[in-house]
């Protein structure tokens, strides 16, 4: 096979370079040695470089090792919280909860101490006898409430100041559990107002009028504000 | 016993590296001065390839000394054309008038086949022609990678390889190559 004539004159320039001296061209002002010497010092700061880039590495490497452990410390925390709050068993405690009531239930039960304190023997009689259907209607509401709904640290409603740093005590909080006190009575408005139907009437009441709504908003705490009663009677001497 | 250099200067020995160097600084100092005819430039170059090639000898895997020529070889081209972009030589440089130059050679003193001679006249080509043909004719590039590397088409790299042997051919004949010639037309 014949070679075209223009590889034969690169083959030809190529077999002639290759016969070229091992030194620099006639004429050259080429200095290997001044060539060295500007290269070793160049040669010398490489490896520092690549420490300096390992050294990038490594930090970058302990940044992302901390951020990610962070991220899993977090996560863990997170997930214990939701095992807490979906076990209400293991978060039931021994003594009943009270709940918070609303505003006008709260206002029929001041109501209904007022007039308990003006009559205390029926009343009392008739709020703590245990077969009489106002007690039996009055026990649910003290049974203690369902936890599932409610956080695990939520505190206890107690006479503390809600300034003060509670401590947590287990024997102190067993001793309270063991021996609960009770200062108030829970009862729904419906049941003072049957309390008051089916209560013995003193006296005759035709003849009286209420002035006002019958709830009362505010609160009554002595006995200095009576409430204003009005005899109905046409006769001007009475 | 280059093996044993090449393990030394993986392990930073500055004499090996400086053995090294004084093995193939001549040699690729040609190959340099074949692309860029500005000699500081060339030396720069060089400077710039043995520290790329003593940087990257970590990846080297040497398994004979044309190897190893070879490596430092590209190096040094592929860094002599880094050069010619850089200083926007390329692909600018690629003009089809150069037909009329003339090489500053003086005229030789026997008609004898002299390798100085013939890569004087290497070096006298167009930058353009004398790129195309380096890569082409001594680097043993093909036209796809000449056109990649310089950023033109491989039409334009054959064309400027084809003016390039023209002119080259030419030349020889004006400076008493008439034999030679002949012979490999």
């Amino acid at each position: 096979m014949k070679q075209k004539p223009d590889e034969s004159l690169d083959q030809w320039v190529r077999h002639t370079l290759s016969q070229l001296p091992d030194s620099p061209p006639p004429g050259s002002s080429f200095d290997p040695e001044r060539l060295w010497g500007q290269l070793n010092p160049k040669l010398a700061t490489a490896p520092a470089r690549r420490k300096i880039g390992m050294a990038w590495w490594i930090a970058a490497a302990c940044l992302a090792g901390v951020t990610l452990s962070g991220y899993w410390l977090t996560q863990r925390v997170d997930s214990r919280t939701d095992v807490a709050v979906h076990q209400p068993r293991q978060l039931k405690p021994d003594v009943p909860l009270l709940r918070p009531e609303p505003a006008s239930s709260v206002a029929s039960r001041e109501a209904y101490f007022s007039k308990k304190e003006r009559h205390p023997a029926t009343s009392r009689s008739d709020t703590h006898r245990p077969d009489s259907p106002q007690a039996e209607a009055t026990t649910p509401s003290t049974e203690p409430l369902a936890l599932s709904v409610l956080p695990a640290e939520l505190p206890l409603l107690t006479n503390e100041l809600p300034g003060e740093e509670k401590q947590p005590d287990l024997n102190k909080r067993t001793a309270t559990a063991s021996t609960p006190k009770r200062r108030f009575n829970v009862v729904h408005a419906n049941e003072l107002r049957a309390e008051e139907e089916t209560r013995p009437k003193l006296y005759p009441a035709e003849n009286f009028v209420r002035i006002g709504t019958g709830e009362r908003t505010e609160s009554i705490s002595d006995e200095s504000r009576p409430a204003l009663t009005l005899p109905l009677t046409h006769k001007p001497n009475q | 016993m280059s093996k044993q250099l090449i393990e030394q200067c993986k392990q930073g020995n500055t004499f090996a590296q400086k053995r090294l160097f004084d093995q193939y600084a001549n040699r690729l100092y040609r190959v340099s001065l074949r692309y860029i005819r500005h000699e500081p430039d060339a030396e720069e170059v060089l400077m710039n390839a043995f520290l790329k090639a003593f940087r990257a000898i970590h990846d080297f895997t040497y398994r004979d000394d044309p190897g190893l020529e070879a490596w430092l070889r590209r190096i040094v081209v592929n860094e002599a054309l880094q050069h010619l972009r850089a200083n926007r030589h390329l692909p600018v440089f690629l003009t089809d008038d150069a037909g009329d130059q003339q090489p500053a050679l003086e005229p030789l003193p026997d008609m004898g086949l002299d390798a100085e001679r013939i890569y004087a006249l290497i070096q006298e080509l167009p930058p353009g022609y004398r790129t195309v043909f380096n890569l082409y004719a001594i680097e043993g590039y093909t036209h796809r990678e000449i056109a990649q590397q310089l950023h033109i088409s491989e039409n334009t790299s054959k064309s400027q390889l084809s003016k390039a042997r023209a002119l080259l051919q030419t030349w020889l004949l004006q400076n008493g190559y008439e034999a030679e010639t002949r012979r490999i037309s």
